[in-house]
């Protein structure tokens, strides 16, 4: 609330200003959340469709459908996909705060499950060699990074439309989405169980790629800013 | 007994099109726009300048504000990214202070060998640059005056005064070198 009394001491510098926005005020509907995540949620599905139909599911679905690990990594895995698209629109709407618990959570997620697939094993598995890793980081990680092209252009354009100003932030949270949807699709496509292959290609890569995938976003974020303050 | 006014009412009405009401909340914004970035800010032009490009960020992303929430925290996250964005640009330009320095110091040198040199360094610029740069510190206008004469957004015309800003920068390094 502003005190009329206040106004009337200040001069109008901004007069001229004020006028040409007042004669370019078009009407416009406040943005809908619910249509962005539902258009988000819908280009995430469609590129974890497409990977299986690229890829094909893995031969032990039907079983691993039953399996608690199973399961408990799928849900983890789209706790942080939804978590940080929700995070990344938060970031991108002026005044609204993101809860900085939810944040770390989603940030540390991945390293968190890679470590406890790791020390946890549930799938078993030897140390395959570092050509095992890294073969297993081209095929899986470059999949995951193939998949999570579409959503992460979704998101950075529909992010584009509301206001992310903070930049950096908002990229990440958009990259970690998008990927974290590949490594959900890789989940059910990928048979291999070897915890060291899930940690260094599945989960692992999701933090560093994130902060990667941040860099264009907000890249792309800033430079857009400045042109449409230009116009 | 003062009246309050309802900026959350009347940005609502706004993004319904709703001109006077937008231009009451725009005026209603102004001082308290003022008093937010001139606390952080000591020159008077650039607290001016930073509260054009608020009110021009207000306009460019009103539909992201939600009538059912209160208007002021949207209204000052927007205010904050565009002080950070002026204290960003403050950074870069900063590095470009020694070059701009000498500038005015050529502007400011009473012989005319001065006048000389940077007459000569401005002929090589670009028209529209060299009339930016003309206007804002030959002439002594003011950004939204200089844009005003140039038909452009004060956006546009800073650009502008920032390229012929950093090409007299490149021109005085060259002949000092």
């Amino acid at each position: 609330m502003v005190q009329r009394e206040e106004l009337e001491k200040e001069t109008k510098v901004f007069s001229r200003l004020t006028e040409e926005l007042v004669a370019d005020l078009q009407p416009v509907k406040p943005v809908r959340l619910g249509l962005f995540y539902v258009f988000g949620a819908g280009v995430g599905l469609v590129a974890i469709c497409l990977m299986l139909v690229v890829l094909g599911p893995r031969s032990d679905l039907a079983g691993q459908l039953g399996s608690s690990s199973f399961l408990a990594v799928l849900a983890a895995l789209s706790f942080v996909a939804i978590s940080s698209v929700v995070l990344a629109v938060r970031v991108s709407i002026p005044g609204r705060r993101i809860n900085r618990l939810l944040a770390l959570t989603v940030v540390v997620a991945p390293p968190v499950l890679a470590l406890t697939v790791f020390l946890l094993s549930p799938w078993g598995g030897s140390w395959p060699g570092w050509d095992g890793i890294v073969m297993g980081f081209r095929k899986c990680t470059g999949s995951i990074v193939v998949t999570a092209a579409l959503p992460w252009a979704a998101t950075v354009a529909l992010l584009h439309r509301l206001a992310p100003f903070r930049y950096m932030l908002a990229g990440v949270f958009a990259g970690l989405s998008a990927l974290t949807m590949g490594a959900v699709g890789l989940h059910f496509s990928c048979p291999v169980g070897n915890s060291f292959h899930l940690a260094f290609s599945h989960y692992l890569p999701l933090s560093v790629l994130s902060f990667a995938a941040g860099i264009p976003a907000a890249f792309l974020f800033r430079a857009m800013d400045g042109y449409r303050g230009q116009r | 007994m003062a009246e309050e006014i309802d900026l959350s009412s009347l940005m609502a009405a706004a993004q319904k099109g709703d001109e006077a009401a937008y231009r009451t909340l725009l005026e209603a914004v102004q001082p308290v726009l003022m008093r937010y970035v001139g606390r952080r800010l000591f020159s008077e032009n650039a607290v001016e300048d930073v509260c054009q490009n608020i009110l021009l960020t207000v306009h460019r992303v009103r539909h992201t504000y939600t009538p059912d929430r209160p208007f002021e925290p949207w209204l000052y996250a927007i205010a904050k990214s565009r002080l950070i964005d002026h204290f960003r640009r403050e950074r870069r330009h900063a590095s470009h202070a020694a070059g701009t320095e000498e500038m005015e110091n050529l502007v400011a040198e009473p012989q005319s060998s001065g006048l000389e040199r940077l007459h000569a360094l401005l002929a090589r610029l670009p028209d529209n640059q060299r009339r930016a740069f003309s206007m804002l510190k030959l002439e002594g206008l003011t950004t939204e005056q200089a844009a005003d004469q140039e038909g452009i957004s004060v956006s546009a015309l800073k650009v502008r005064a920032h390229r012929a800003y950093t090409a007299l920068k490149h021109a005085l390094s060259d002949e000092l070198d």
